[in-house]
């Protein structure tokens, strides 16, 4: 019985890195480039076209002609045509992009957010994604002005008790027909809640304390730069009763007299070498923590937990993982 | 004096070119225009290579365009220019609409550059984009205060919803101090007299509160009776603003001229302004000084010292660029403020954008042009749809940035605080950038419209903004081309004399060659004087300060009048008094028709349950499925029957279309096609008086909710339906209103149906100021008074669409709305009607129109590229902006239009001409008495018989046919621009004989009231000049003849009507007036008792020379052949007119 000789197996080291064959790649890109411009042509003058793979010969070409319309439609979010299929390529995109958008809001970092929803718009087609996405920009405008309106500081007393966001989210809820009611009513409650949250800042100086520490460990996360965190923090140092004795070089007191002598020299006071010393000496981080720390001290809570009473809760829906039986 | 010639221009751009290379690496300032197209493409983001000729072609070489103003060896580059990306987004945009025309760039400022590899060639720095593109001063300022404003207003055109009311005193308030300060001043400065100054600025005050009738409604007196504050603060302002003008005034108003409300115009620029008031030195050291007056300081530039706020600045510096590239050196342009009752008066140096960015006007400050460059290239960019093209992703995306930062690279320069309070955009809740944002907000606008609205939406759009931008263009056009060029195209006359100047009207001939001219009454001109200007040492041209804009009252053989708004300058001694007059066209015509058509996409959309996704058609609203063609309405139900007094003086057909309309539900459609004669008028009489009942008997609806709104394409036929309703339904008389203020072309009854009128304040009361500021507040709360009952009470509105968001109409809707004349408004223009109905179209619409009569005037041009989602919603290829909603509606919902098929006007044989060619034989004489009507039977009525010769003696039908007539050629084509000037003196000759002879047979009384019954049509105005000269040679009586084109003619109608075809010639051309076949119908059913055709018949058969002629060659041979089937029968005559003689007619018996 004659043997099946084994293929000779070349060595390891011989193999050659993996590398995109920069040539054939070129060719790739024009093609699709080519689809791109077309599209793009058609869209200017009005129209929407869908993308259909061209009739080839060969199902080598075929291959190529499929992968050509799908990144062409991927490119610019458009409608991909296989048989009598319409496809939108991207929808794994936008998904994944809608997550990013909401993990950022609950976070607050509305530019994350922006940019997630900005590129999510770009490519959504479903209209539940579609919905979505316009629920996250009416939830960024919320948490928006949650951060950036003062609790009980502006000269109107109607909007020192409302933020305005809360009736654009809760206008669009009831319009947003393709996502589920218990999602619906889950970003209403939210949104009353986190406004009447804010309505107790406004009213309440514990609650003040806490949202103006929000905003300073925003200001510190998002780098707003350190004399706004340091503002935030020397007002809520205030508003609190923080302004302890600096008998020790490294305590609260000095922090806060550092950051003090940060504005002193802004608003234009007579330079002096302690003054510039203790300036250069302020630290936001440090006078942030020494603040969390006194404020857990003086509430007997963990302030900095106390700020995620601002956050927005996202919603997730309750689903049963396959092969599991729900209960009864 | 600057010659503007092709060659000329190109001259100084060679020159300038040559200039430029002898100093490498100096930037310099040229001021020339270059031709340009790119290079190469894809066009790179960073550098644009541009091959460069002057403006006669002559190649100038490559030169290139770099971000930010970088060249080679540049030393600071400027990181917000704009140049660079408007630059790239038109050159991009026009290749994505394959647009192979060169661009034309007027270069400011340009460097020779030399690169390291050794390559050298021209870098342009600043230029001015496609500066035939006009934008006026306002629309810079409102660009430099929120881009994303222009996008939304003046690109889609959204308008406010005015079924909201929005007017209020305090907005007048501003306005009539405006006027009343004008006023003054003017009178100051010709009498010197303080005190007739105060007197005329009451008399402003006065005009102007009296001209917003609306206003009037919303006042409310005080709780003492009194006038309202608003008033009472506006006249109260007298003391001070005379006080400030003597103060200013006194004693430099002999050292300049003063022109008001004058046009001026930079080709250069592109820029266009009319400022309230130029004061133009006798000393020519001295600055000319532009004032504007502004009303509303909210969102002006702020003053960094003081914190206040002064609008105009972007403007006064535009105005002021613009006029020194005229060749005004020296100029200042003032703002002046009306703010809390006085007027303050800012020179441009002291405003808060001057300060604010220390510019410096001693010199040219490079960011005053940058400023203005960047603000007018943007709004070119922006406005014409350059930006955003029609890709509805790029649209949305668009609206992300209010600075729109792809675009505008000098984001640090604009305005701080964007007019929000005052957006339509904020208002109609599509900005997303409005800060007092609430309630159902609408993002995705464009992203998530239904396919079918959104391509809706473009295809009309396209057309309108083309309309637009050829309208924008034709300043550049008047410039740029010879005074005897323009001419030729029809839209000049130049060498005028002047006959007479009475107070506004003035009086211009030219005996020596006739004005054959397609300017016509009721255009808007330019009377521009035609020698050299001290100041600007040379002949200025159309739009250069001393052109008085005017209205066309009346065009002679030899002379025309035009009324003006300020008077025309007198030559001074030893220059001839010469005067050209330009054709200009307003860039705002078009404006209302794109208000309609984003109207009814937002309302559509904004009346959709859901909101943040791409929406399907079927959640339109119902009547907006239907205007898109994708919703059949319901068969018409005419199986109701009328009441006996509803039905009384109605036919078979107008009491089913009657019937018809009262049962339509709310968010239905009606079609009722009227053909010519078939009562349509009367019809919507009878339904108005219907509508008008059921109200009565349903006091259930809300205030604002009225029952009927006729809207009619033409004032002519409001007139007539408000006659109409007179004369058939009078118990409706007292509760309509006819909407607007009289016209002069109104009936006594029609304008007595005014508002102004019915409140006791028509015209002539209007202009009799009262005598103190007292009896002029009583006297307005009285009016008040009067207008609010009368208005309350109204039920039946009487409208142009054009006129559909008047002052009078806002805050109201309307159970149903009537279009009358359907098939002669664009379908923008139609879309009005649905701007009236209660949200969600939740009303009825019914369009009375023919779409085989004369189709929308529109001035473009060949329509946008088909694309195959416009064959769903009814749009076939090869439709327009004249195909209108009526025809397109009809054409695919063919069973839920009513035709009227009994008609009062053309006897027997006549109808059976016309109903076999245009209406499938349809159409029938309603009664006996119509089918018989005979030359003889209207005679009759004058106690004569029918006088001999041929047109006395004719059946009802009569046809001259030139075919064999060697004579009847025609002369061609006059006009570069189209075929309109066509003449043919033998045509004109046999009519005018023809007709002398049947008046000379007549005795000498009844010919006054014989000839008011004869009309004559001919589709070119020259040969109707011709005919009107004949006729008037042939006989003194025939002088009163109609002579008109079929447009005009367009619902009228004559005993008899005498058409002259014009059209003979070897190439068998019947040109494109006679190509739109709907012409015909319209010319032939106006006859009652006797038709004469005059042509020939050879050319209107021959076959078709393209194809969009077929369908009227067809219909042609069609009546011909008809005709023939006539006079076989008796009732029609066919003579040759080659041996054709009048005998016993001569010249002037």
């Amino acid at each position: 019985m004659a043997v099946r000789p084994l293929p000779e197996e070349e060595p390891s080291t011989r193999r050659p890195e993996r590398l995109a064959d920069r040539a054939a790649t070129e060719r790739l890109l024009a093609a699709v480039g080519e689809r791109v411009e077309a599209l793009r042509s058609a869209r200017f003058r009005g129209e929407d076209p869908v993308v259909r793979p061209r009739r080839v010969r060969r199902v080598a070409d075929a291959l190529r002609e499929g992968a050509l319309a799908a990144l062409a439609a991927e490119r610019l979010g458009a409608l991909l045509q296989f048989d009598d299929e319409l496809l939108a390529p991207a929808e794994d995109v936008v998904r994944e992009r809608l997550t990013s958008a909401y993990r950022s809001l609950a976070v607050w970092d509305l530019r994350a957010a922006a940019d997630a929803l900005d590129q999510a718009a770009r490519f959504a087609r479903f209209p539940e994604h579609q919905q979505r996405i316009a629920l996250g920009w009416a939830l960024h405008r919320l948490v928006g002005d949650l951060l950036l309106l003062v609790p009980g500081e502006d000269g109107d007393k109607k909007k020192q008790r409302s933020l305005p966001a809360v009736r654009i989210v809760r206008d669009l809820l009831v319009t947003l027909d393709q996502l589920p009611h218990a999602e619906r009513d889950f970003y209403a409650e939210e949104a009353e809640r986190l406004e009447a949250r804010w309505r107790e800042a406004a009213e309440d100086d514990r609650s003040w304390c806490v949202w103006a520490l929000l905003r300073a460990r925003v200001a510190l996360i998002r780098g707003e730069g350190a004399e706004t965190a340091l503002a935030w923090l020397l007002r809520l140092a205030s508003r609190a009763g923080l302004d302890v004795p600096d008998d020790d070089p490294d305590g609260l007191g000095t922090l806060l007299r550092r950051a003090r002598a940060v504005f002193a020299l802004l608003a234009g006071a007579a330079e002096s070498e302690e003054l510039r010393q203790l300036a250069s000496a302020a630290s936001p981080r440090d006078l942030f923590r020494a603040v969390v720390a006194a404020l857990t001290a003086a509430w007997g809570e963990d302030a900095l937990a106390a700020t995620h009473r601002f956050a927005l809760a996202l919603y997730v829906p309750e689903t049963t993982p396959a092969g599991e039986v729900a209960d009864g | 004096m600057a010659d503007d010639t092709t060659l000329a221009v190109s001259d100084r751009t060679l020159a300038a070119w040559r200039r430029l290379q002898t100093t490498p690496g100096q930037p310099q300032w040229l001021d020339v225009p270059v031709l340009v197209e790119p290079a190469e493409e894809p066009i790179d983001r960073r550098r644009i290579v541009l091959r460069a000729t002057s403006e006669s072609g002559q190649p100038l070489g490559l030169c290139a365009v770099y971000t930010n103003e970088w060249y080679p060896g540049c030393t600071a580059t400027n990181p917000f220019s704009h140049y660079f990306q408007v630059l790239w987004h038109v050159l991009e945009a026009r290749r994505l609409r394959r647009i192979a025309e060169p661009l034309r760039l007027q270069v400011l400022k340009a460097v020779w550059g030399v690169f390291p590899s050794g390559r050298q060639r021209a870098v342009l720095l600043k230029f001015i984009v496609a500066p035939e593109y006009t934008v006026t001063g306002s629309l810079v300022e409102q660009l430099y205060n929120c881009p994303l404003q222009v996008f939304f207003v003046r690109f889609f055109g959204l308008p406010r919803d005015y079924r909201e009311r929005t007017s209020r005193p305090s907005d007048v308030r501003g306005r009539a101090i405006h006027a009343g300060y004008r006023r003054a001043l003017s009178t100051f400065l010709e009498t010197g007299d303080a005190r007739r100054a105060a007197d005329a600025y009451r008399g402003g005050v006065w005009s102007e509160w009296t001209r917003s009738v609306q206003v009037l409604l919303a006042l409310e007196e005080t709780r003492d009776g009194e006038a309202p504050r608003d008033v009472r603060a506006s006249f109260a302002a007298a003391d001070t603003i005379v006080e400030g003008i003597v103060s200013s005034f006194a004693s430099g108003g002999a050292e300049a001229d003063l022109y008001f409300e004058r046009l001026f115009y930079s080709a250069t620029r592109g820029l266009s302004g009319r400022a309230d008031r130029v004061e133009v030195p006798r000393q020519p050291t001295a600055p000319l000084r532009v004032a504007e007056v502004k009303t509303r300081s909210a969102f002006g530039e702020r003053d960094p010292f003081t914190g206040s706020t002064f609008p105009g600045g972007l403007q006064a510096l535009a105005y002021r660029e613009l006029l020194q590239s005229i060749g005004f050196d020296a100029v200042d342009a003032v703002v002046e403020l009306v703010e809390n009752d006085r007027v303050t008066p800012l020179p441009l140096a002291q405003h808060p954008i001057v300060q604010r960015l220390r510019l410096d006007l001693s010199t040219r400050d490079e960011r005053v042009v940058d400023l203005v460059a960047q603000a007018r290239n943007v709004f070119y960019c922006v406005a014409s749809g350059l930006f955003t093209g029609y890709d509805r992703y790029r649209l949305d995306q668009a609206t992300r940035n209010r600075r729109l930062p792809d675009v505008v690279g000098q984001f640090d320069l604009l305005s701080e605080s964007p007019p929000c309070k005052v957006c339509a955009a904020g208002a109609r809740r599509v900005c997303p950038h409005d800060r007092d944002r609430e309630g159902r907000t609408l993002d995705g606008l464009f992203r998530y419209a239904p396919s079918a609205l959104f391509s809706y939406w473009v295809w009309f759009h396209r057309q309108l903004k083309a309309e637009e931008h050829a309208e924008r263009e034709r300043l550049f056009h008047l410039v740029h081309t010879p005074p005897a060029a323009l001419e030729r195209e029809g839209i000049a006359l130049c060498d005028l004399r002047l006959a007479r100047q009475d107070d506004r009207f003035v009086t211009l001939e030219r005996r020596e060659r006739r004005l054959d001219t397609r300017i016509r009454e009721e255009d808007t001109v330019l009377v521009t004087p035609q020698w050299p200007d001290g100041v600007l040492a040379r002949v200025p041209r159309p739009g250069e300060l001393f052109s008085v804009e005017g209205r066309v009252v009346e065009l002679g053989e030899h002379e025309l009048v035009v009324e003006l708004r300020d008077r025309v300058p007198l030559a001074p001694e030893g220059h001839d008094p010469l005067y050209r007059v330009d054709q200009l066209t307003g860039f705002d015509m078009r404006a209302w028709q794109l208000e309609g058509l984003a109207d009814f996409f937002v309302s559509s959309m904004a009346a959709a349950p859901a909101r943040g996704r791409t929406l399907d058609w079927r959640e339109l609203p119902a009547l907006a499925q239907t205007i898109l063609g994708l919703r059949p309405p319901a068969r018409p139900r005419t199986e109701r029957s009328l009441a006996g007094w509803l039905a009384e003086g109605l036919n078979a057909s107008q009491r089913q279309a009657l019937a018809a309309v009262l049962a339509l539900e709310p968010g239905e459609l009606l079609l009722v096609q009227g053909p010519p004669g078939t009562g349509k008028t009367a019809l919507i009489a009878a339904m108005v008086r219907a509508l008008v009942a059921r109200a009565l008997l349903d006091p259930g609806q809300p205030p604002e909710r009225r029952p009927v709104l006729v809207l009619t394409n033409t004032h002519r036929a409001a007139n007539e339906v408000v006659l109409k309703v007179a004369q058939l339904a009078p118990e409706v008389l007292p509760f309509l209103v006819r909407v607007g203020n009289e016209r002069e072309d109104m009936e006594a009854e029609v304008a007595s149906r005014t508002l102004p009128a019915r409140a006791g304040l028509a015209a002539q009361e209007r202009r009799a100021v009262p005598p103190d500021d007292e009896t002029a507040m009583a006297e307005l709360l009285r009016t008040s008074r009067r207008a609010s009952v009368v208005h309350e009470h109204a039920a039946v509105f009487v409208a142009t669409l054009g006129s559909a968001d008047a002052f009078e109409l806002r805050g109201l809707t309307f159970e149903t709305v009537i279009v009358d004349e359907a098939g002669q408004a664009t379908e923008p223009a139609c879309l009005q009607a649905l701007r009236r109905l209660p949200f969600g179209y939740r009303g009825r619409l019914v369009l009375v129109g023919d779409e085989n009569q004369l189709p929308p005037v529109v001035t473009a041009l060949d329509p946008p590229p088909y694309w195959d989602d416009l064959r769903r919603i009814g749009i076939r290829p090869g439709d327009s902006l004249r195909t209108s909603a009526f025809e397109r509606l009809h054409r695919l919902f063919p069973q839920a239009c009513i035709r009227l098929t009994e008609q009062y006007r053309m006897n027997a044989p006549i109808c059976a001409l016309v109903s076999h060619v245009f209406y499938d034989d349809a159409l029938r004489p309603a009664d006996d008495r119509v089918a018989d009507r005979r030359l003889a039977n209207w005679l009759d009525e004058f106690g004569l018989a029918p006088p001999p010769g041929l047109l006395g003696q004719s059946p009802p039908v009569l046809f001259l046919d030139t075919s064999d007539d060697p004579l009847a050629r025609d002369s061609g084509a006059v006009f570069a621009a189209d075929d309109e000037g066509r003449a043919n003196e033998r045509e004109a000759e046999l009519v005018a004989q023809l007709l002398a002879e049947f008046v000379r047979g007549l005795p000498g009384r009844v010919h006054a009231r014989v000839v008011e019954r004869i009309g004559v049509i001919s589709p070119y105005r020259r040969q109707n000049t011709l005919l009107r000269q004949r006729l008037a040679r042939a006989h003194p009586a025939l002088r009163d003849v109609r002579v008109d084109t079929v447009d005009r003619f367009q619902g009228g109608e004559r005993e008899i009507v005498v058409v002259s075809l014009v059209n003979s010639n070897e190439e068998r051309a019947i040109g494109t007036l006679h190509a739109e076949w709907r012409r015909l119908n319209v010319a032939l059913s106006r006859a009652r008792s006797l038709l004469v055709v005059v042509g020939d018949r050879a050319t209107f058969t021959a076959p078709e020379r393209v194809p969009e002629e077929a369908e009227a060659r067809e219909r042609f041979r069609r009546i011909f052949a008809r005709i023939d089937e006539l006079a076989a029968r008796g009732e029609a005559r066919v003579v040759s007119t080659r041996a054709l003689a009048f005998p016993g007619v001569t010249d002037g018996a």
